[in-house]
């Protein structure tokens, strides 16, 4: 039984790597001037940085089977909040100590921001039961309006080169948004697969009444899901803020759409209980080069919208005929056992 | 004393109350508010709404979420579009016929996708939003459609003489009658009750109380395209042009009209009266913010409280609902 487990998460991978070495052997083949250049590796790696990050705050929710539409509306809420605070505080001749000082603050208060957006989201889905969509969408709502009543629709720019440092630079020629991104991918893979909290994301997310009936304090575990996703969140936007050195309300909105595609495209099922970090990590891979590829072979941004759709659609059926095919399997392992299951 | 309880416990009643403070309100900054031709001329452009509302709705109520309503009213409207400026000897019926199949269509590859892959209708809908909008937009190179034929003008400028000097535009006739028409299929067929015992019971149960359940997704899935396809005529003629640009990425108001209407998304309750008042209500407090002289800056801020605070309410009434009607909760 073990084993059969670890075959069908294997076989996931497998699959996702021959997808991710068909990519790259196309791309590399179409052009490869500018796909193969070190110059555009390194900016790939930084772009994957903050959608990476905002990915895993998806991942974890979507484990458990709800969605957090406001991840992209609470990132871009918290690098205005950035924004601000340099905006107001930084005065030209500082000293680079009080600079970091100031720097640390805005970072600890981003941080702060996209917790307790966190912890309200996790407050009324965990415990008044409301489901996530709805309340995710009205906080949505409720921090994109905020954010352009801060900013008055316009952007927010102009920050000090020691916060640009966290996006510019690089360790072995890796820039840091793609190792902080690495660094909490596996960090949340071992929170997930190692701790019981993170078994607990798995079970509510496989069934809900089990696990309420096993003794789990759902409520507490959702909180704490939601309250990791809003940590994502905010990693992601200071590195995103960093990166574009500005923020605006509208920041990011086309990651929505596409971190729930890489999570599904990562073999996550959307109904929850089940999924990889190590194969949303592939997913988030992939897709990256295709950005780049369409970017390179100079698709409008309409075909690339199409296609992202066509993709998401295609990752359904891909989940449905797999969740089919090990269905089947188990059902006939259990059967040579002479074991039956109920539907 | 009992009537008068119920009545107090539905949120129509509550929707109802804000509206006429809501009304008061406006009319003490500007007198001419109640006047029946402004009224009427309100209600003419919240029609769009109105009848997009009523699919978006449907499709709460069966259990699902629908965000591909804006691009499948623009394809429709689009395709229309392109009919009507291209002959010479056009009219109203096949403009109908034209943006209504296309909105039943595509309703239908939602539908399938749903009912075949049992996939959570979000992420469903967030796809089939993408290629829909995006394929358009690729072949039509995001063009604006202008010159409208004069006898579509004369369609949409059309409108009943309504008390001394007010005309009730056809746009509101169109409203109302889907929301008989809906309101109609609902209450009275087989189709319309299965969509209230999906939505309340699940795929298994409604099946269990004998419902094809496969035809009744399938029917709310067309039946609210066709709803999206025939409200694209609004959009156009509102305009008098056709933006494909002007309506993707408006989905949260409409979708926060249903919700505040008393639609619950885990599905099978709230009325198409809530959900009008709901309609209504949202787009009288975008006006009145308007009126106040409030930057539409807020107007972002205010909706989300109203989400926020509505879906609260809705779902400690609904907690309070199921309290009275049994005591014991047991689950399978």
């Amino acid at each position: 039984m073990k084993t059969r487990i670890f075959n069908s998460k294997f076989s996931e991978i497998i699959n996702l790597v021959i997808i991710l070495v068909i990519v790259f052997v196309g791309l590399s083949i179409l052009d490869p001037e500018n796909f193969l250049s070190v110059s555009n590796f390194v900016s790939m790696m930084s772009q994957m940085g903050e959608f990476g990050l905002y990915t895993l705050g998806m991942l974890v929710v979507m484990v458990i089977g709800g969605i957090n539409l406001s991840i992209i509306a609470s990132a871009a809420f918290s690098g205005i909040l950035i924004g601000v605070i340099f905006k107001r505080l930084i005065i030209p001749e500082m000293s680079p100590i009080m600079i970091f000082l100031v720097i640390l603050l805005a970072i600890i208060v981003a941080l702060a921001a996209s917790m307790i957006i966190g912890l309200i989201n996790g407050m009324l889905v965990g415990y008044l039961g409301i489901s996530s969509i709805l309340v995710t969408l009205g906080l949505m709502t409720l921090l994109e309006g905020t954010s352009i009543v801060i900013t008055k629709a316009g952007g927010v720019s102009g920050f000090p080169d020691m916060f640009l440092t966290i996006a510019n630079k690089s360790l072995l020629g890796i820039p840091l948004p793609f190792i902080l991104f690495i660094v909490f991918a596996v960090i949340i893979s071992i929170y997930l697969n190692k701790t019981s909290t993170g078994f607990s994301i798995y079970m509510i997310g496989s069934n809900e009444k089990v696990t309420r009936f096993s003794g789990i304090n759902n409520k507490v575990v959702i909180l704490k899901t939601f309250l990791l996703s809003g940590f994502l969140s905010g990693i992601g936007s200071i590195i995103m803020t960093a990166r574009f050195n500005s923020a605006r309300s509208d920041y990011g909105g086309s990651y929505l759409l596409q971190t729930i595609l890489v999570i599904l495209l990562g073999g996550v099922s959307a109904s929850g209980g089940s999924g990889t970090v190590i194969g949303v990590v592939l997913a988030i891979i992939i897709l990256q080069f295709l950005t780049t590829g369409f970017n390179i072979l100079g698709f409008s941004t309409f075909l690339t919208i199409a296609i992202w759709g066509f993709m998401l659609i295609l990752a359904i059926f891909m989940n449905h005929y797999r969740s089919k095919f090990t269905r089947a399997l188990t059902i006939k392992s259990l059967g040579e056992k002479g074991l039956s299951q109920k539907d | 004393m009992k009537n008068f309880k119920k009545l107090f416990n539905k949120t129509e009643t509550f929707l109802f109350i804000i509206i006429i403070v809501f009304s008061l309100i406006i009319f003490s900054l500007n007198r001419s508010f109640l006047l029946p031709e402004n009224l009427l001329g309100l209600l003419k452009s919240y029609s769009f709404s109105g009848i997009v509302s009523v699919g978006v709705f449907l499709i709460l109520l069966s259990g699902g979420v629908d965000l591909s309503f804006m691009a499948i009213t623009t394809v429709s409207m689009y395709m229309m579009g392109s009919y009507i400026i291209s002959t010479s000897n056009g009219n109203v019926a096949l403009a109908f016929l034209i943006c209504g199949s296309m909105g039943i269509i595509l309703g239908a590859i939602n539908g399938f996708l749903v009912y075949y892959f049992k996939i959570a209708t979000l992420i469903v809908t967030l796809g089939t939003m993408n290629l829909f909008y995006g394929v358009m937009m690729f072949f039509s190179k995001s063009r604006d459609i202008y010159n409208l034929p004069q006898w579509f003008r004369n369609f949409t400028t059309f409108s009943v003489p309504f008390g001394k000097n007010a005309q009730m535009s056809v746009f509101i006739i169109m409203w109302i009658l889907v929301i008989l028409v809906t309101w109609f299929i609902l209450k009275y067929t087989v189709l319309g009750r299965g969509v209230y015992a999906l939505g309340g019971g699940g795929i298994n149960k409604a099946r269990q109380a004998g419902f094809n359940v496969r035809a009744i997704t399938m029917f709310i899935y067309c039946y609210a395209g066709f709803l999206y396809g025939i409200a694209s005529v609004i959009s156009a003629g509102t305009i008098d042009q056709i933006l494909p640009t002007s309506l993707v990425g408006k989905e949260m108001p409409i979708i926060a009209a249903v919700v505040v209407g008393g639609a619950s998304l885990a599905g099978g309750s709230g009325s198409l009266f809530g959900v009008t008042l709901g309609v209504i209500l949202l787009s009288l407090i975008r006006n009145g913010l308007t009126l106040m002289k409030v930057t539409s800056y807020y107007q972002g801020v205010v909706m989300g409280i109203i989400i926020l605070v509505s879906i609260i309410i809705t779902n400690f009434r609904l907690r309070s609902l199921t309290k009275t009607i049994s005591k014991i909760d047991i689950e399978y």
